[in-house]
């Protein structure tokens, strides 16, 4: 980072030098990087003390463990809600009034993850079993104040985790306790339930931004387009659709099913789109921003492929790439109208897995052995030509258009023709929503400019 | 082991598998996931499944389960009382061979709505605690 910031300052002054920028905007700039890799160290401090926060949680589960047969009920249960509550209010008093905010929030990770044992811990001291994954809700949902009062992002990222942890979980215990569970189920459960979840991510990062808790809106959004991707990635697979018994396998069966029994071999998938709906429905009617839009796209896409895989199976394959190539696109454009150089990274690396996927999927037969290697070489080195350069097109683009983005890996400087001025009217002009547009429009009013400026003396 | 709460026994329940024909059965409608109670009554050495019904049996002693699986008559029932928790270096009455094996058997305090709770492990009619405190403990390797 040292040595970045350095390289920075020489390229500032050598531009400095050249007189393309005056001291003074040198040293803004300067002291902005300064700030903004100051905050990165802090940002390294703040892992460190989570780690810290994991390890005692993880000790202190061990050794009351280990000694736990020694101790009366009522002694185990004075432990554990002793621990807890000393962990929550020396988090508390730590970030709140003390010198050191982030062993503080580490104490209160460690307090989070140290719920799950105390959980645990009474389960064992009243022999408690459950079929499904009791613990594992009660752990994230009672989890979630914590997360808004602290409002700390690490502790909603381990709340995250655990709630995508129990819905998988819960979702396979329901599926295993099905009397027909085919491969069908197993698929299309897990990756719509994932599709379902991304639409509530989306309306929950909708309801998030622009209020208090505005800080939690990048760790909602990242798991987004991989819960979104999967269901259309792994149902566009043919094989598990052709069949004709996918959702039956006994003739009689079949013929006997209702229309609600075909539906409720997908159960927990409309449980998901039914919370999704309701969060998305609360988010629309509080304010209109893209991801509301994102969140009712997904779940509408969800809806249809779930539909489709239970009633025109046959189709599902077809219209799963369609989403799937669509999506990539539509990840690319809305990277381009929000100014997210990674949503363009994850669409480009979306829509090359398709394609490794389809020729694997259709090609890897009708080649053999030495061809095989040579065109599975040729396409994985053109893919990642493709999408080197694509990506570096990418952010290249992203960075003039959106100072909050990071510098294109070639480095800081980008083509003198794409990117407006420091001064310019043009970029002053651009608004947040529209930057793409905006500097697409700047690039031409500069040709234009420079084209008149060429011919004018002609003309005159 | 449970990653949380530590050594446990399964204990998976003789009454966990019924014959339903053999029953009185009064909820033949349940289907697997439907809640069922399974009246008992007391026998030697234990007590043992009368009854099936829909709902909780007024004046009746019924653990309330769920469905997890039908054959032809033969029912799973799970009462969610499949794990008596040990201490971490504590004896293990279920392993070995079969024919030495101690009989264990679950004592289960049953509220009026069917709920229940594994209060204590018999082993060979003994309360685990006395019976585990009685086991030798393993010589620790000083090498």
């Amino acid at each position: 980072m040292k040595h970045q910031l350095q390289a920075a300052e020489s390229v500032l002054a050598e531009l400095e030098r050249e007189g393309q920028l005056s001291a003074e905007q040198r040293s803004l700039v300067a002291a902005r990087l300064r700030a903004v890799w100051t905050v990165r160290r802090v940002d390294f401090a703040a892992v460190v003390a989570a780690f810290g926060g994991v390890l005692i949680a993880a000790g202190l589960l061990y050794l009351v463990g280990y000694n736990w047969e020694l101790l009366s009920k009522a002694a185990k249960l004075s432990i554990v809600a002793g621990v807890w509550f000393g962990l929550h209010w020396a988090g508390w008093r730590l970030t709140e009034r003390g010198a050191h905010p982030l062993v503080g929030r580490g104490l209160t990770l460690a307090a989070v993850a140290a719920f799950g044992g105390a959980i645990g811990l009474v389960a064992q001291i009243y022999n408690l079993s459950a079929h499904y994954p009791h613990a594992a809700l009660l752990w994230w949902s009672l989890s979630v104040p914590i997360a808004l009062v602290t409002r700390s992002r690490a502790v909603l990222e381990f709340v995250l985790v655990l709630a995508l942890v129990w819905a998988a979980w819960h979702v396979g215990v329901w599926i295993d306790d099905q009397p027909r569970d085919q491969v069908a189920d197993w698929l299309a459960n897990f990756t719509l339930v994932g599709a379902a979840l991304a639409a509530l991510l989306a309306a929950l990062v909708a309801l998030c931004d622009k209020t208090n808790y505005a800080q939690f809106v990048p760790t909602l959004r990242r798991p987004i387009v991989l819960l979104a991707a999967s269901a259309p990635f792994v149902l566009a697979f043919e094989e598990a659709w052709t069949d004709p018994e996918t959702w039956w396998p006994d003739a009689q069966d079949a013929a006997a099913a209702s229309t609600f029994d075909l539906l409720a071999r997908l159960a927990p998938v409309w449980a998901a789109c039914g919370a999704a709906a309701l969060l998305l429905a609360i988010a629309t009617l509080r304010r209109r921003t893209p991801h509301v839009s994102i969140g009712w796209g997904l779940l509408a896409a969800t809806v249809a492929l779930a539909l489709l895989a239970l009633f025109a199976p046959s189709w599902l394959p077809l219209v799963a790439n369609i989403v799937l190539f669509g999506g990539a696109l539509t990840a690319i454009a809305l990277a381009s109208r929000l100014g997210r150089a990674p949503l363009a990274t994850a669409g480009v690396v979306l829509f090359l897995a398709g394609v490794v996927a389809r020729y694997f999927e259709y090609l890897w037969d009708k080649l053999e052995g030495a061809f095989a290697f040579l065109a599975t070489g040729a396409l994985l080195l053109g893919v990642a030509w493709a999408f080197e350069r694509g990506r570096r097109a990418a952010r290249a683009t992203l960075s003039t258009v959106n100072p909050g983005t990071q510098p294109s890996s070639t480095g800081w400087r980008s083509h003198p023709r794409s990117s407006p001025s420091l001064g310019s009217p043009f970029a002053r002009s651009c608004s947040r929503r529209a930057r793409w547009r905006c500097a697409w429009k700047s690039r031409r009013s500069i040709r234009w400019i420079r084209s008149r400026g060429a011919t004018s003396p002609r003309r005159s | 082991m449970d990653p949380l709460s530590g050594r446990y026994i399964a204990t998976p329940l003789v009454i966990s598998r019924l014959k339903v024909d053999e029953l009185r059965n009064e909820c033949p409608q349940a289907e697997i996931g439907d809640d069922v109670w399974v009246a008992l009554e007391s026998a030697t050495p234990f007590w043992r499944p009368i009854a099936l019904h829909c709902a909780p049996p007024p004046g009746a002693v019924a653990l309330r389960g769920v469905v997890r699986s039908q054959w032809d008559t033969s029912w799973t029932v799970d009462y969610e009382l499949e794990r008596f928790f040990i201490p971490a270096d504590g004896a293990d009455p279920s392993v070995g061979p079969v024919s030495s094996r101690p009989q264990l058997l679950a004592v289960v305090r049953v509220e009026t709505s069917g709920a229940a709770l594994l209060v204590d492990l018999l082993v060979g009619g003994e309360p685990y605690k006395q019976w585990n405190a009685r086991q030798p403990r393993p010589v620790e390797d000083e090498r």
